[in-house]
Parts: C-alpha cells; structure tokens; sequence
C-alpha cells in the first residue's frame, strides 16, 4: 500500500547520532533475536482510543508504549515491556516515575535523560534506522558493531511489532492501533505529545474516519507489514486501522470482529513445505558449503553491495569488483569453516571483506584506501600483499582462510604457508584462462606447494558471473561431502 | 497501478541482481509505483521492493500463477528480465478489460510450443478467475511443466478458450526482446531480456563486476 503523506521527522540525524552514542556510552544490555516460539503471543498495547474498550482482554506477556503503561498500570495491569524510540525529551513525562516490574526496551535515539531517568530499571537498547539503512548500517558498524538494526516503520505500534518478533514472537494480539480520532480524542487518556490534528480522513467499509497525516501513514505502514511479514496478528477494538485490516482480507490478520477467522489466525503457523529447495549435490562446491545457502545472506550481501559501490568515487585505481554470486559462495565457505582470522588481497571497496565472515578480517589494497577500519575489519591501504603478509607474520597471525583478488609473487608463497592456520582454505578470484586470469596463476604457485589439497573449480551453474576457485584440504572436503 | 513480479531464492541469485535494475528502471520513469516482490515464505527481498507477498513454495509455475491470482486491482505483472522505459499507466485508462496480454509481432522468431503470447508481461484489472484456472490447469500437468514454462504454456491454451475478457497489445511496444546485444530498443516502454542470451547481456550491463 502506498504511503499516503511525505513526512519529514521530527528530530535531525545529527541530534539522533548524538543519542545514540550517549545511549551506547551507558552500555545497557542489547536488544537480541531469540529464537521463535510458535505457539506463544505477545499483546500489544497501544494507545488509541479503543484501548479504553479492551484493555481487559490484554494478557501477559505485554509490550505497551507511550501513555498507555501508565494507564493500565493505574487499573493493575503492568505491562511486562514499555518501548519508545521517539528521540524528543519531552517524553520523559510518560515514564515518569517509572513502574517498577517492567522491562523497557529504549531505543538508542531516545534522548539522555530518558536513559538517566530509568537508571534503576531494567532497560533493554536497540537501534532503529534513523536516516537510511545504508548509512545506519555504516555508522553502527563503527560505532557498535555487530548489533541489531530496526526498520521500525513511523510509529511506535509498528516498531512494537518488529521487536516483538526479535524477542520471538509472531503470534500478536494488538489492542488500541486505531489509527483514528474517536470523538475527537487521539488516546484512551492523556498523553503529553505535540497536538496532532485531525488534518484529513480516510473512508473504509463506508465510514468516514477523521485521522491525521502522521496517523494515516501508520496505518497504511501497517498494512504493508502484515502484507509482508511471516506474522499472525488479530486486532482488538474499532478505528480505521482494525477497519482496514478487515477489508484487506489477508489470511495471516483479521480483527476480532472476525471470531472465526480470529481463531484461524491465533492457531495458524508459518508452513515451509517440502518442496525441495535444494537438491542432491551436484557439484563439489554443493558439497562442501553450497547446498543451501542461507536466504538470510541476500539482504545483507545486496545492502553492503549498495554501500561498497559508493566508495568507488574514493578508488584512485576504479576497477571491476566481485558478483553477488561471488559473495554468496565467499560467505558460504566462511560459514563452513568459520574461520576465526581470515586474509584478503585486493580490498578495492571492500564486497568480498563483507562476505567474508570472520572475527578478523586483514586486507590489504595496494592502490586504493576505500574501506573504513571497523573492530573486525583490518584494511591495509596502498600497501602491497607482501607488506601486510610481513607484519602479520610479525603479529603471529594465522588464517583459516585467504581470499586472493590480487597477484601473489613467488616470493611471497612462503609467507602465505607461514600465516596459514593448519586445514586453511585458500580462495582464488578472476580463475579462467586467459591474461585476467590471475586466479590461475595464483593456483599454480600455490597448489604446488600444498599437501593433500583438491582444486575445486567456479561453480558451473553461475556460468561466468564467477570465476571463484578454491583449494581445499582433501581431508575437509570429504568430511563435508 | 502496482507492480508485481516473482522471484524466490534458491542458490542462484540472479534474478536478484536483474530484479534490482528492473526496479531501479520502474522507479525511474514512474518514481511513485508501488513494486511488490511475489516470492515463498523465507526469500530474501530484491533490493528496492516497496512491499512482499508471501505464500508457500510451490513448483515455481503454479507458484508464480498463484500469486497472480490474488494480485486485485490494477497492477503490471512482469518478470525480473525487463528493462522498463517509459510510464505504461495510461494502458489503464478507460480500460475494460480485465488484462492484457502481448503479441508477437515484430518481436522476431519464437517456437510455436510456446504459444501466442508472453506471458512475461501483463497488465491486470482482474485476473483472478484467469489465474486460478492456470493454477488448476497446472495441477494437472507433469511436475516438470509446474517447474518450468508450464505457466505460459498454460496460459496459452486458456486465451484460445471462449470467455475470458482480455485485450491483445502489440509486443514490439510492450514486450520487447532485443534482437542483438546493441539493439537500441529506444522505441520500446518495456523491453524484455527473455533467454539465457539476453539475460546474459543484460546481466554484464547491470552488475558492475
């Protein structure tokens, strides 16, 4: 569904960074995806006006947001969760005095003094994207890395969702997401936000609902996640949202209007059929690490392919870099071998060092300086291969796996052997014949030099979109195959 | 109107990489369309989709023609090949059909197996009835053909059937196979890289490597 408004957001990125480090400088635990329960459901309360009407039929366990843990905490109802990610100080007044019993999930954006105010509670950081993905991605990858990130959608209800399904839940029972004023209230009780008016109105199921600009993109955000994700959820109370919901007709949301198909809903689970996605082996590179690769490496792969490319306008030498095939089998073999020290020539902008997975990760480019450094990632700039393989060697280094995107030298074969943990896996880009075949011509010094290695060629599917080659122990091979 | 198309990961991603510069082309020349990714229950999203349909995997022809037939309302349904070049909203007006489908007249040579029409791009106010026929036809045929080009074979044999409300558009505008790797195509709104061939070429000019 279309997102109705363009709306600009209340706070700059500059002043969100800014809390966000503060945030991350207090070192609260963070926020991680648990794996899902099937069978359980998480209520949600927002704080529409309908919640007045259901707040008895919420359960525990129970994220509520804004004002709505003060009001059920007033009628003995504390919710186990609050979550706010809203980065204005202001909304301290909703959480003050916090209720003792509750877990706060605060988003890093969320101003200092909110984090000063619930010093003595229990607080849970996460991060929400606060310009673009792209650039979240980047920054959190400097400034704390390895955590998760959040497209929460414009509202706090739909972020309620998102990080319920990183606590493990996929089941919802959402009460008070109206997405409408109801006799001009925007609440069930009193909230201390900026006024927001009643500005437009949105007709469903032949009732006109007064909303608000802001209000109408939440419900039509809404819509898209429940048209997107693998979640089942069921409405409570009525309002444009729970309207909406109804005339969508999807088979994983309904309101309870809806009685039977509400307890469809709440006994539905996600079905992964036995259609064979992945076939008997075919080839050695199936056999060893490609049989099923994780869908879960497209997103990442794509999005740090997207950032890579930004950094050639840094490229002093502006050359070609590795496919997105290429990533997927680097990513699958550092998922086999897990390796804890990996080694790179021929950083560029840095496609292949995403891929690769390892606590450490050296690479070096002798032309260009387009990688940042990160805690994981050691970029060597305008430094040749056998200039970082010395200072390696000197760090006492040793790698599970190489990764070459560059020429090696006689020379320096006996460096690679020195820096090579026992069992490592040695990668060759640009393997096909001819004068851009340095994957060859690497292959050819080192194979000589290994015992008991086997030369697995590109993966024949991809056809010429790879041209990765890899020598691996015979001994690794067969255990895998 | 919206656009749809299927993809669904698995080990290959090239349709990935294809899908992100058909979006890229769409959201160039119509930057505020809606583009829904039609996939299975676990796929990755192609980079840029607004939105994603999910439904459990199935052989990848009845899958894709199931899809289509929950797809409501006026959407462009096309495959992950194709490169679109102008706004093609204005087919939807004043329409009465309930879609449209492409010739291939001016398109060059194809095999007589594989029917009238492309199925590679169509246009839809309503085609659920259409697709749910396809999908029981589907059913009914060999595995093989659920997994590969049974859809548009299908499809096929439905048109020559009496009934069904659709419009015939010219391929040579609308769906588009470049004849060479330096064809122009300027003439085209929507051109279609079908082939292991041309996606070839169309692979080289969007993936930078």
């Amino acid at each position: 569904m279309k997102i109705p408004y363009r709306m600009q957001a209340a706070v700059a990125v500059e002043i969100r960074r800014q809390n966000m480090l503060a945030a991350i400088a207090r070192n609260p635990p963070r926020l991680e995806q648990k794996p899902f329960d099937e069978s359980a459901t998480m209520h949600v309360a927002c704080y529409g006006p309908s919640l007045k009407d259901t707040w008895q039929d919420l359960r525990h366990p129970c994220i509520s947001m804004s004002g709505a843990t003060r009001f059920l905490a007033d009628k003995g109802f504390i919710p186990d969760y609050h979550i706010d990610m809203d980065p204005r100080a202001h909304k301290i007044k909703q959480i003050t005095p916090p209720i003792d019993g509750v877990t706060y999930l605060i988003a890093s954006v969320c101003a200092p003094i909110y984090f000063e105010t619930l010093k003595d509670q229990k607080v849970i950081l996460w991060h929400c994207v606060s310009s673009t993905m792209d650039a979240d991605v980047e920054w959190l990858s400097v400034n704390d890395f390895g955590q998760l990130l959040f497209s929460t959608g414009s509202n706090i209800g739909l972020a309620a969702i998102q990080i319920g399904g990183a606590l493990g839940y996929r089941h919802f029972e959402i009460h008070g997401m109206d997405g409408s004023f109801s006799d001009g209230a925007r609440h069930a009780g009193e909230h201390f936000g900026k006024v927001q008016k009643a500005d437009t109105s949105w007709t469903s199921q032949f009732v006109r609902y007064r909303t608000s600009k802001i209000m109408a993109n939440g419900v039509a955000e809404a819509i898209n996640a429940m048209r997107s994700y693998p979640i089942f959820c069921v409405f409570h109370g009525r309002g444009l949202q729970q309207s909406l919901i109804e005339e969508e007709n999807l088979p994983n949301a309904c309101t309870t209007a809806q009685a039977e198909k509400a307890e469809f809903v709440r006994r539905a689970t996600v079905r992964f059929p036995d259609y064979d996605v992945a076939p008997k082996a075919k080839n050695a590179w199936e056999a060893i690490c490609f049989s099923k690769p994780d869908p879960a490496w497209l997103p990442e792969l794509q999005q740090w392919w997207e950032i890579a490319e930004k950094r050639r306008t840094k490229a002093d030498f502006n050359t070609g870099s590795i496919s997105l095939e290429t990533g997927l089998l680097l990513r699958s073999v550092c998922e086999w071998r897990r390796p804890k020290v990996a080694i790179e020539v021929g950083t560029f902008i840095g496609k292949s060092t995403h891929a690769l997975v390892a606590d450490h990760i050296y690479t070096c480019d002798k032309n260009n300086d387009c990688l940042p450094a990160t805690e994981r990632i050691h970029p060597h700039p305008k430094q040749t291969s056998r200039q970082m393989f010395e200072k390696l060697k000197g760090e006492g280094v040793k790698a599970e796996v190489f990764f070459f995107d560059g020429r090696i030298t006689d020379e320096e074969v006996p460096l690679v052997l020195e820096l090579s943990a026992p069992g490592a896996v040695y990668l060759f880009d640009d393997f096909s014949p001819g004068p851009h075949g340095k994957g060859v011509s690497n292959v050819k010094k080192i194979a000589p030099v290994l015992k008991d290695y086997a030369l697995v060629k590109p993966y024949e599917p991809f056809k010429e979109r790879t041209t990765l080659a890899m020598l691996v122990p015979l001994s690794l091979g067969e255990r895998a195959a | 109107m919206r656009i749809g198309f299927y993809t669904a990961f698995d080990r290959d991603p090239i349709h990935y990489v294809l899908g992100r510069n058909m979006i890229q082309s769409a959201k160039r020349v119509m930057p505020d369309v809606e583009i829904t990714q039609l996939t299975d229950m676990k796929s990755a999203p192609v980079y840029g989709v607004d939105s994603i349909r999910r439904l459990p995997r199935e052989p990848m022809c009845v899958h894709t023609a199931r899809h289509y037939s929950q797809c409501e309302g006026d959407w462009l349904l096309i495959d992950t090949d194709i490169v679109i070049q102008r706004d093609v909203r204005h087919l939807f007006d004043g329409a009465t059909w309930d879609f449209a489908v492409t010739d291939r007249k001016g398109t060059g040579p194809t095999f007589d197996i594989y029917g009238d029409y492309n199925i590679g791009v169509i246009f839809q106010r309503d085609g659920r009835k259409f697709w749910s026929a396809v999908v029981s036809g589907l059913l009914k045929c060999p595995v093989k053909e659920q997994t590969w080009l049974g859809n548009q074979t299908v499809a096929n044999r439905l048109l020559k059937e009496d009934g069904w409300n659709y419009s015939v558009i010219p391929g040579y505008e609308f769906n588009y196979p470049p004849r060479t790797k330096d064809d122009t195509h300027e003439h085209a709104s929507i051109v279609h890289f079908k082939g292991s061939k041309r996606k070839g070429w169309l692979y080289q000019q969007c993936a930078s490597v």
